[in-house]
């Protein structure tokens, strides 16, 4: 064989082994870290410390409180904000009311659009306690200047509790 | 000694990467608009660029030049790679949020501008102080637009900078206004913060273009 091509798929055989070695080492690591994050979003949602979370499906957990079954937690996902997905997490109790609502994943305008997000602005607590039923556009306080984000917020969350 | 000087000077002033080479700036100007993650990123490519620049340098005699540009990205994505990985394991939260731009290193030209243009041809002592100082010269730059950008732009400095250095700095943040000129942390502001400073630096070397 020619010895620089030999030469080269030594290195790139050393390389992978370097990148296969870290990867067992910090696979498990990473995925704690992952599961941990997402429940650290969904129990924060809630809003409840003793409520056990059961899972149904990837994007629904049953929430269990000592009376029995108290509401569910959704995951519902929307395209019409003004960049890209926005991503939440709905917790309802056992009447349809939301308990809260977060959101997780977002790329809308810095400064601008992620008032919708919780460190920033207290903006989405206005969702707990609404139902379905409320008129959802006379009780909902869509912000000017970021029209589009705060309804598509809204709009998700609304149509995931009609499901 | 006055050659590594040199070296340093090259690095941190009259051969800046990010201010004389324009090299990384994709990186540079998505991550400048706060002082965290410009601190993030900024040390992660400084360690990279070293780690990459030491490797070359150890294997120079092996990179004939039919092989010498696969290996030299091989070498540096392998250590991107890697970064990215000890990242997510025990940073994670930083890499929630410069986790995109991390991978975006190996993209980065003054990486292979380096490997190619230095620790390709020199001793290993000698390249790693090169990447490192390298690496230094884009650290301050990205350190003083993030500065900029997020004091002007936000009202703030060391806006969550517990992400990267722990619990102990919850509390650091210095509010100096409510809200800022917004321009600056969105993209148009990265350029203009970095054609300002680059104008500024041309001036205060006397550069004529």
């Amino acid at each position: 064989m020619n010895p620089r091509i030999f030469t080269l798929v030594l290195l790139a055989m050393l390389c992978g082994l370097a990148v296969s070695g870290l990867n067992g080492v910090t696979r498990e690591k990473i995925r704690d870290n992952q599961e941990q994050f997402s429940l650290l979003q969904i129990k924060q949602v809630v809003q409840d410390d003793r409520a056990v979370l059961e899972q149904v499906d990837e994007h629904r957990f049953l929430i269990k409180d000592e009376l029995g079954e108290n509401g569910m937690v959704f995951r519902v996902t929307t395209l019409s904000g003004y960049n890209g997905e926005i991503i939440l997490w709905v917790a309802t109790d056992g009447e349809g009311k939301i308990r809260g609502v977060r959101v997780i994943e977002h790329s809308e305008t810095p400064g601008i659009g992620d008032l919708i997000e919780r460190p920033v602005s207290d903006w989405i607590d206005q969702f707990s306690g609404v139902s379905a039923e409320n008129s959802w556009d006379d009780d909902v306080d869509y912000v000017s200047g970021a029209t589009i984000t705060t309804r598509a917020v809204a709009r998700a969350v609304q149509e995931g509790l009609a499901q | 000694m006055s050659e590594y000087s040199q070296i340093a000077g090259e690095g941190l002033w009259r051969n800046n990467p990010a201010l004389v080479q324009l090299l990384g700036l994709c990186p540079l100007l998505a991550v400048s608009n706060s002082f965290v993650t410009a601190l993030g990123l900024g040390l992660v490519t400084l360690g990279v660029l070293t780690t990459s620049n030491i490797i070359i340098s150890l294997i120079r005699n092996l990179l004939h030049d039919v092989i010498r540009l696969p290996i030299q990205i091989m070498v540096i994505a392998t250590s991107v790679t890697l970064a990215d990985m000890a990242l997510q394991a025990w940073y994670f939260e930083l890499h929630q949020r410069i986790g995109l731009f991390v991978a975006l290193i190996v993209t980065n030209c003054t990486l292979l501008g380096r490997a190619e243009s230095f620790a390709s041809r020199n001793p290993i002592v000698m390249s790693a102080v090169d990447g490192f100082m390298m690496g230094t010269g884009f650290l301050w730059v990205l350190l003083l637009l993030g500065t900029v950008r997020e004091v002007f732009g936000m009202g703030t400095l060391f806006n969550n900078l517990h992400l990267l250095l722990g619990p102990a700095f919850e509390n650091v943040t210095l509010h100096f206004a409510d809200s800022g000129f917004l321009l600056l942390v969105l993209p148009p502001g990265a350029f203009l913060s970095l054609g300002c400073l680059i104008a500024l630096k041309n001036y205060i070397s006397g550069d004529q273009y």
